[in-house]
């Protein structure tokens, strides 16, 4: 084998701590020159990054907590006054603190300040009760908390507001529209992958604080288990005497599927392809073995039939992630090749 | 500088003056990572390929009446015939041409490696009645012997580290359980003195054979159950919590000294291990093990262990608090304290220049 067909073949293989320990190992690079690749591949700065912002966002949870607690532990002894006054004071700082700080304890502090207005209208509704459903509540938190949303610039914060319109959709359509759970796990599922498709278009353009992939799982992957809710349920059950769960079914099935080669052929991110792909493998091999054990009557063939079936069915996932993964090291090396030419 | 790929790497490591022999180290790389290694991703997909086809599999033998579920015989001679299939296959990998048949090599022998170790611990289960120094054992721990002897004696031989690594933790996770329900805690504290140990040798250990890198990650979760076991269940603290803390905090300062002696002015290293003992005295066991874990993250590069100890973190912290014996009030103060506390941490990680020296 020549040296160019090496390199070739050695391209498609990532590199990454099982190589570099590899090298070490068998004597070609020294402590010092395992020290230098890991730390290209690894840089500890990242690692130092990531900490300090953790340990900010669990400060910021712990501090919110004590809140929580301090006020529900103590509700009763407290007067209306006292308490409107305390939440209005910590809202008001928070509020300054977004405006006086900058970068990432400026996010923080807007976090914060959109938290405290769930929990000032959350006090608010327990002092003055009225008929309003839980729905209003979470749609105006929603729309308070908007243009500091839209300002932000901050995942974290994005993420929160998704999850607070989740709430108000959801209850929304049971308590104003009285439907039934299909239909609102159905609207759910199409408000996530809206919001997973602004993220990946946002990416895409080039938005810095959209880099990073934890807010891609954190849509991806209510969006699997909203899509697999209806998908099992219809295998299980096979229910054709509303249309709610058989829609729910179809189109939780285009989603896994439209998702699955958006990931393979356009984006190719290998997690969002991995979960996408044991999802569908895992909604094949229950269809499969739900079809096996109604149209077969021995036991034996049964059970041959759903052994080969999940084989088949696994193999040929596992088959597509290598297959994919193989052209994304190529597409990654024309890609690199190109940009060190010009 | 951008690094893709094995090849990118080799040739910088070669500029850089670090890799002498790079031909050579491309045709060892060549011939054996192709082969054996698989990301994780894909050993996730055949892990629960496996794990499901090995459950039809096994009705499917039950069912065809072939397999006499009550002889150690046919247990143990279809069990041992499963895992020599299992090796044969996973040879032909070497041969398999195309992506499709190594995935399908793979797939089958990981299945007829699974089936064959349910097979042969059930067989060994049966078999320890009739070996009188193991008569008095219950059925649970003639699993545990079954489970531990199949996987020491395949660990060596079947080079899949998703096998290895599930083997291993299972065997542990066995052992755990067995201890729990004798309600063993000096058992339980032995176990963890011995994994914490183990644990720590393997990770500070650079030049080790890659084959034990599952049954180190075996270790270090069945550790982490371990403290959490210990730490959640009162009948389990014979032995005080704060032995159990007291290791922990020899295993961190250890830890530090190894990452920090050459890199920090000593001053701030002494302030390290003041601040660590205070510690000890004040958290849990699950806060020190998921301390040392983030730092053994960090040491190492791990990207594994890194967000898991991340994750560990925030659950221990959720654990700690909530069984905190104080007042509601008392626990506001603590958790305020606790985040301002936090947000000095974070100020200090920003800063500390671990190359500086003296500006630590």
């Amino acid at each position: 084998m020549t040296e160019q067909n090496d390199s070739l073949t050695l391209s498609r293989l990532p590199a990454n701590r099982k190589v570099v320990d590899f090298l070490f190992t068998r004597g070609f690079i020294s402590h010092a020159g395992r020290e230098m690749a890991l730390e290209w591949l690894y840089p500890h700065d990242d690692w130092r990054f990531q900490v300090s912002i953790i340990t900010r966002l669990l400060g910021s949870t712990f501090i919110i907590a004590a809140l929580i607690y301090y006020f529900v532990h103590n509700w009763q002894y407290m007067s209306t006054a006292y308490k409107f006054f305390t939440i209005e004071l910590a809202l008001a700082l928070a509020v300054l603190a977004s405006v006086f700080y900058n970068n990432f304890n400026q996010k923080l502090a807007m976090t914060i300040t959109a938290i405290l207005m769930g929990m000032l209208l959350a006090f608010y509704a327990q002092t003055y009760p009225t008929s309003a459903q839980t729905y209003v509540y979470f749609a105006i938190w929603a729309l308070f908390i908007s243009p500091w949303v839209l300002l932000s610039q901050f995942a974290f914060l994005w993420i929160g507001w998704i999850v607070v319109l989740n709430f108000a959709l959801g209850f929304y359509l049971d308590q104003a529209l009285n439907l039934n759970h299909h239909w609102i796990r159905l609207s759910l599922l199409i408000l996530n992958v809206i919001f997973l498709g602004l993220r990946e278009y946002g990416y895409h353009q080039g938005l810095t604080w959209l880099h990073g992939t934890w807010h891609r799982y954190a849509l991806l992957i209510p969006i699997i288990l909203l899509a697999l809710f209806p998908i099992e349920i219809q295998i299980a059950k096979q229910d054709y005497t509303t249309i709610a769960l058989p829609l729910s079914a179809a189109v939780a099935w285009l989603t896994l599927l439209g998702l699955t080669f958006y990931y393979a052929k356009q984006d190719k991110n290998m997690g969002a392809l991995s979960l996408l792909i044991l999802t569908l493998c895992f909604a094949l091999g229950s269809l499969w073995v739900r079809v096996v054990m109604g149209e077969v009557q021995s036991k034996v063939i049964e059970l041959t039939l759903c052994t080969l079936g999940v084989f088949c069915i696994f193999t040929t996932g596992a088959y597509f992630l290598k297959r994919t993964s193989y052209h994304r090291y190529l597409q990654d090396e024309l890609a690199y090749g190109h940009t060190q030419h010009e | 500088m951008v690094i893709l790929n094995t090849n990118d790497l080799i040739e910088q490591l070669h500029a850089s003056g670090f890799l002498a022999q790079k031909k050579e180290a491309r045709a060892e790389l060549l011939c054996t990572l192709n082969h054996y290694q698989l990301p994780t991703y894909l050993n996730i997909i055949m892990a629960v390929g496996a794990f499901l086809g090995t459950f039809f599999f096994y009705h499917l033998l039950t069912s065809l009446y072939i397999l006499n579920q009550n002889s150690i015989v046919h247990l143990l001679g279809w069990g041992f015939g499963f895992i020599v299939a299992a090796l044969l296959i996973y040879q032909s990998l070497k041969s398999a041409k195309t992506p499709l048949m190594q995935s399908a090599a793979v797939q089958t022998s990981l299945i007829f490696m699974w089936l064959g170790k349910i097979l042969v611990v059930k067989g060994i289960a049966k078999l320890i009645p009739f070996i009188q120094i193991l008569q008095s054992l219950d059925t649970d721990e003639r699993l545990f012997v079954g489970m531990a002897v199949i996987t020491v004696l395949t660990y060596f031989i079947y080079n899949l580290n998703l096998d290895r690594f599930v083997s291993t933790f299972l065997t542990l996770l066995l052992l755990i359980y067995n201890l729990y329900s004798d309600g063993n805690a000096i058992g339980i504290f032995v176990l963890f003195t011995a994994l914490l140990v183990v644990t720590g040798t393997l990770f500070i250990v650079d030049r080790k054979s890659r084959t034990l890198d599952p049954f180190e990650y075996a270790c270090c979760f069945a550790l982490c159950v371990c403290t959490a076991l210990v730490t959640m269940k009162p009948e389990f603290q014979t032995i005080p919590l704060l032995v159990y803390d007291l290791l922990l905090t020899f295993a961190m300062i250890a830890l530090i000294y190894l990452i920090l002696t050459p890199l920090i002015h000593q001053r701030a290293f002494i302030l390290c291990i003041i601040g660590i003992m205070v510690l000890a005295f004040f958290s849990s066991p699950l806060i020190l093990l998921s301390l040392s874990l983030l730092l053994l993250g960090y040491w190492k590069h791990d990207r594994l262990i890194t967000p898991f100890a991340i994750l560990f973190f925030i659950a221990s912290l959720a654990q700690y608090f909530y069984a905190l014996p104080v007042s509601i009030n008392q626990k506001t103060m603590i958790l305020v304290a606790s985040g301002l506390l936090l947000f000095v941490v974070s100020y200090i990680v920003l800063r500390l220049d671990l190359n500086g020296g003296d500006n630590a």
